[in-house]
């Protein structure tokens, strides 16, 4: 299902969910009077100016603007199936359960104002008011890299396709093996760079091993890049990248409506951060993968992976779930206690690794356990939505990567 | 298109819009009248809709905006605005609750009812000039005849289905005030009962008859709940809109005959109103808590935290309340008081302590999100769903109250 079709299906059934109405069964009002004490101008614009106009601005990736109010408020009802669901901002991790970096959230009282103003008749406020105009920022948010690598050829997305899917191989040219604390990407086109991953192509039989293996593994995926959120450089910890070795970039390309029927090229730039200081400790990964399909009927799946060395937790990805499951994540120490670590709604395209607030210490023994639940949480889209979607099937792959350290390690090169 | 009783607040509004007028609303807690905001509203039929809190232009049809006030009142539902009280209570006229309205409020002199203007003052007799209340477009979606009522996707028919002791199905047809639809006008719309035949489960379809100014259908009597959907085209050649009806008994026309318009700009003070109660608004609500559910009064939000708690409980009882008696429509209004009693434990959120901090806020914002999500489940009518954003609702509740020590 594109965007393009979800946004106007939302938009489509929120209207016709007003118009058929409800079975008024006491003497109450049917609907509401319509009236917001919120304005575009005044309440509404400083909000998604702040939260939103890395993708919802012309040239962006998002499908609309909200950056003017001619642009947003045809979307209000979109906006409040997207808020309410908690879509938007795309953070599908549940803030509270366990303590990750970087939230990318609404407040409450921000949640508020945008869903008084979408669903009390989108008042504009004063009519001669000019609102500054909000350009498309396309530039290194950390900064510019210390090696900028350009894709090594244009990837053109034929005028036929709304959506493609390239991989580019690219050399880093470096002489020696380096410690890498943050991968980036800067789209050449940014209205159709959708997502990315860069991963190291020297280490695939590493990564491979790395489901089986019994002891972490180097991490290869350097980064899970998604429009409009910041990269999280690694604090205390860094990629180890060899010498000379290659990326693999993985690029989702997908076009708004705006584009349907024309051919755009691009040709993105990955940037890398080389870590300051001299001993991080290498990012490792251990998988935690369903070890089949599940026996019980209730639509539950729970696994374990019990840790044979003391590490530190630092991130966690979902690697390989299905969309619109939860999937929960709790560390059991030895002592029987137990430390949330995250809980999520999955989503398709925005697949991402969640940076804990702390590096949190495991001892060996501690056993990790993942609990996915295959029903739909996502009711709203299945009030509001056609075709429900069907429960994920209980032999869907299953695979999150929990991204360690070994706190005990010796400063080493790399 | 006319823009028909509309022309009537337009007009009033246009002739009061002045810059003093502005000037001299009154404010402050000592203010004895306290003046519903000036809201700008389109004239054009159709954009009823639009309604700005600033003068322009009109977003849909580009018509300057004219200014009016807009009061959310309580009234009988069969004699709208003829009775105006600011809180829940009983109809003087037929006992029946009381329901709410949107109404334009502004003021006029006794002997002089052209006099109509946004703010009150004095007449040119010397008198103080009084309050009265006009029909505003979508204003009242209240059932006429005790039926269930629906909006059109047009957003200008509005229809109430009532199932008569008689067995008889009877649509009743009304436009964006309202008010009953002209002979002509009902005339161009036809329709089709979809009803489940008891005996071979099977759908039976009957065709809606006019009678007069409504449609009709003998379906029989029906066992309870009786379930039946009505096809209608509002134009000849115009695609179907459904409308779904559940009866859990036979409706009950209210005591009173309604009146039959509802667009005449001074009920409140017409010198020929014959009822017993030819009230001045705001009439004082007999007796609020006798009659109207406590849940759909809204009370200020308290100064204390256990305070805010205690209400907060209060009122998701009172939602799981509305979902057990089946009342959906209603459920918005514990769920947004509720909504604003978490909005104002987040001001107090300074008071926790960071570990806490991190459970109250997420879970505010979730209650927020839930809230809103009780809103539109509750327009659309399907329990399981609305029973499912409650149990958010609920556990974001739960979450708050572990959150905020219940002593400070």
């Amino acid at each position: 299902m594109t965007m393009t079709a979800r946004h106007i299906r939302l938009l489509l059934m929120a209207a016709a969910a007003v118009t058929v109405g409800a079975l008024s069964l006491t003497p109450g009002e049917a609907h509401k009077a319509i009236t917001s004490k919120y304005t575009y101008n005044d309440d509404v614009f400083p909000i998604l100016r702040d939260k939103c106009a890395r993708c919802h601005v012309a040239g962006g990736v998002a499908p609309m603007s909200l950056m003017t109010y001619d642009e947003a408020f045809p979307w209000a009802e979109s906006i409040r199936a997207e808020l309410v669901a908690n879509h938007m901002p795309p953070w599908n991790a549940e803030e509270g359960f366990g303590a990750l970096k970087a939230a990318h959230t609404l407040s409450p009282r921000e949640l508020d104002i945008i869903l008084t103003w979408a669903t009390g008749g989108n008042p504009r406020g004063q009519i001669d008011q000019k609102l500054p105009p909000i350009a498309l920022k396309n530039d290194w948010t950390m900064g510019a890299p210390d090696l900028a690598l350009p894709l090594p050829s244009e990837f053109t997305v034929a005028a036929d396709k709304m959506e493609d899917w390239h991989e580019f191989i690219v050399p880093t040219g470096t002489s020696e093996p380096r410690w890498v604390r943050a991968v980036d990407l800067l789209p050449g086109t940014p209205s159709i760079v959708r997502s990315a991953t860069i991963s190291l192509r020297t280490s695939s039989v590493a990564a491979s091993a790395g489901a089986s293996a019994a002891s972490p593994v180097p991490e290869h995926v350097l980064a899970y890049w998604l429009p409009g959120q910041d990269p999280e450089p690694a604090r205390a910890s860094a990629f180890r990248v060899p010498a000379g070795a290659q990326l693999a970039v993985r690029i989702h390309y997908k076009k708004t409506w705006q584009f349907e029927g024309k051919a755009l090229s691009d040709r993105s730039t990955v940037g890398i951060y080389f870590a300051k200081d001299a001993g991080p400790h290498e990012l490792l990964t251990l998988a935690l993968s369903a070890p089949g399909p599940s026996a019980n009927d209730t639509n539950d799946i729970t696994f374990t992976r019990t840790l044979n060395e003391d590490v530190q937790a630092v991130a966690v990805s979902p690697d390989d779930v299905p969309p619109n499951i939860s999937v929960q994540m709790v560390a059991i120490q030895p002592d029987g206690s137990r430390t949330p670590m995250i809980r999520l709604s999955t989503r398709s395209d925005w697949s991402r690794r969640y940076w804990f607030e702390r590096p949190l210490t495991f001892p060996r023994g501690t056993r990790i356990e993942v609990t996915a639940k295959l029903d739909d949480p996502d009711i709203l889209s299945a009030a509001f939505g056609g075709p429900a979607t069907p429960p994920a099937a209980t032999s869907s792959p299953l695979r999150l990567t929990l991204n360690v350290v070994r706190p005990n390690a010796k400063p080493s090169a790399p | 298109m006319g823009t028909r009783g509309l022309a009537v607040i337009v007009a009033a509004a246009l002739a009061a819009a002045n810059v003093l007028a502005q000037a001299a609303k009154p404010r402050g807690p000592a203010g004895d009248v306290d003046l519903p905001p000036l809201s700008y509203v389109c004239t054009m039929a159709g954009d009823e809709d639009v309604i700005e809190d600033r003068p322009g232009k009109c977003r849909k049809c580009g018509m300057t905006l004219v200014p009016t006030r807009l009061d959310s009142v309580w009234t009988c539902a069969t004699r709208p605005l003829l009775v105006v009280a600011d809180k829940p209570g009983k109809c003087p006229v037929d006992g029946t609750a009381l329901v709410r309205v949107t109404a334009a409020v502004s003021w006029t002199c006794k002997d002089d009812p052209a006099v109509d203007k946004l703010d009150p003052g004095t007449c040119a007799d010397g008198s103080t000039m009084i309050k009265k209340y006009a029909a505003r477009a979508h204003g009242n979606h209240n059932p006429q005849h005790g039926g269930q009522f629906f909006m059109a996707p047009d957003s200008w028919h509005h229809i109430e289905g009532t199932y008569l002791p008689t067995g008889v199905f009877r649509m009743h047809l009304y436009d964006d005030y309202t008010k009953p639809l002209t002979l002509k006008l009902a005339r161009e719309i036809s329709g089709t009962l979809v009803v489940k035949d008891p005996k071979t489960g099977g759908d039976k379809e009957i065709p809606l008859v006019r009678n007069g100014r409504y449609l009709q259908a003998a379906l029989g009597k029906q066992p309870f709940p009786a379930q039946m959907y009505a096809k209608v085209a509002f134009k000849p050649g115009d695609r179907d809109t459904r409308f779904d009806f559940s009866f859990d008994a036979f409706s009950r026309e209210p005591k009173v005959a309604p009146s039959a318009t509802m667009t005449t700009a001074t009920p409140a003070t017409s010198p020929a109103a014959t009822t017993p109660v030819a009230a001045t608004a705001p009439t004082p609500a007999p007796d609020a808590s006798s009659t109207v559910d406590p849940a759909l009064i809204p009370v200020p939000i308290p100064e204390t935290v256990p305070e805010m708690l205690a209400q907060l409980r209060t009122r998701t009882d009172q939602i799981r309340s509305f979902i057990d008696k089946g009342a959906f429509a209603a459920i918005y209004v514990p769920a947004f008081q509720a909504k604003d009693l978490a909005l104002a434990l987040d001001e107090h959120k300074k008071e926790l302590s960071d570990d806490r901090q991190r459970v109250a806020v997420p879970a505010i914002a979730r209650l927020v999100r839930s809230a809103y999500l009780l809103d539109a489940f509750g327009d659309l009518g399907n329990k399981q769903q609305i029973l499912e954003a409650y149990d958010r609702f609920s556990s974001a509740v739960k979450e708050i109250e572990s959150a905020f020590p219940a002593r400070p």
